[in-house]
């Protein structure tokens, strides 16, 4: 077996076992990312509901304004392109801690902090051109409700991931992750890259179909 | 009086490593996948294609660009089959599900896309049943945990 062949083979039952590797479990997984994933697959049936609200209310508003009057696509795009880079720093962090080099792992991480608040910050400004310059509110129509309650939801978990990654970063300075236990950075890291994948469905049905 | 401040071990290896640079080169495809989308709206705002046709290709960049992080970024590519199952077989369930309410309420307006969504979910909750009825994580990567442990069992 070539070399690479044997560090890809010890990589991937590092992952397998999460990371460290200290303890066996019933399952042959950590307990921690098993959960991890449970609790994204229980949030995909969550934002499923969401978008299918959505979509069940879309184009029955009696009044305006409709999503032709509101919607910016060059910003949102702009926006989602951030965003969609801030799973690329994500896993730049990973690898980084994983390497050893916790230096670069919290550059990596507050990298993507970063890209997360401008995204959000995007969004707070989306909100607020929509209610102040084009009258769309809460409760102004159908199109208003179910669009602030799926973006709203996205943009709170949005604002969770960054509250976690300055928390990793700190807890990172302080000497609190290191090599020896990345899964804590892989399991925040599943939870970033979710936020961006169903970003990625948000932005193709709520903004790019019509 | 002795300073306790954490002092970080010096890292001396490279800065990037050849999974890195993979990780860019698909942050790369994705960036160019979503100028493709954009490009894809502005196209049929002009008249270039039909709402339909757009649509389509709109639907299947977002799964491509869904798949693409799931496995690269979140590893489902490399990493233990049991985590694959678990968000795979959840998507599936709840596309299927959100399908047929969708159809319930005449959001599509065909019928014929009804029988498909509860023939699918039948398929998908028949295949979750077969798998979860041979045990959780039979052939993963987990395997030697899970002999060790039916061998202390049967002692």
């Amino acid at each position: 077996m070539s070399t690479a062949a044997v560090h890809d083979d010890a990589a991937h039952d590092d992952h397998a076992l999460g990371g460290h590797g200290a303890h066996v479990t019933a399952t042959g997984v950590s307990n921690e990312k098993l959960g991890m994933w449970v609790f994204l697959g229980s949030e995909c049936l969550l934002f499923g509901a969401l978008i299918a609200t959505y979509l069940n209310y879309r184009g029955k508003s009696i009044n305006g304004p409709y999503p032709k009057d509101v919607y910016n696509i060059p910003f949102t795009s702009a926006s989602s392109f951030i965003l969609l880079m801030s799973s690329l720093t994500m896993v730049l962090a990973l690898s980084a801690v994983g390497r050893g080099d916790g230096r670069r792992g919290r550059i990596w991480l507050i990298s993507t902090a970063l890209l997360g608040s401008i995204f959000i910050g995007g969004q707070i400004y989306e909100f607020r051109d929509f209610y102040q310059a084009k009258g769309l509110g809460l409760s102004t129509n159908l199109f208003g409700s179910s669009f602030y309650v799926l973006t709203g939801f996205h943009g709170v978990h949005v604002t969770l991931g960054i509250l976690m990654l300055f928390s990793l970063a700190f807890l990172s300075w302080r000497g609190k992750i290191t090599k020896a236990n990345k899964e804590t950075v892989e399991i925040i890291g599943l939870y970033w890259h979710f936020v961006d994948v169903i970003w990625i469905v948000i932005f193709t049905v709520v903004y790019l179909i019509k | 009086m002795a300073s306790n401040r954490y002092v970080e071990p010096e890292y001396h290896g490279p800065a990037l490593d050849a999974h890195d640079k993979q990780y860019i080169g698909v942050g790369f495809g994705l960036a160019v996948l979503t100028a493709i989308e954009v490009g894809l709206y502005f196209i049929e705002k002009d008249g270039g294609i039909s709402g339909g046709q757009s649509s389509w290709m709109l639907l299947i960049l977002a799964f491509v660009k869904f798949a693409v992080v799931a496995g690269f970024f979140m590893h489902l590519k490399l990493d233990n089959p049991i985590f694959k199952r678990l968000f795979v077989m959840g998507a599936i369930l709840a596309g299927f599900c959100y399908v047929a309410v969708l159809t319930a309420f005449g959001v599509f307006h065909r019928a014929w896309i009804t029988w498909p969504a509860y023939l699918g979910f039948a398929i998908v909750a028949a295949v979750l049943g077969l798998r979860g009825s041979r045990g959780v994580g039979g052939h993963d990567h987990g395997h030697a945990d899970h002999d060790h442990a039916d061998h202390d069992h049967a002692h």
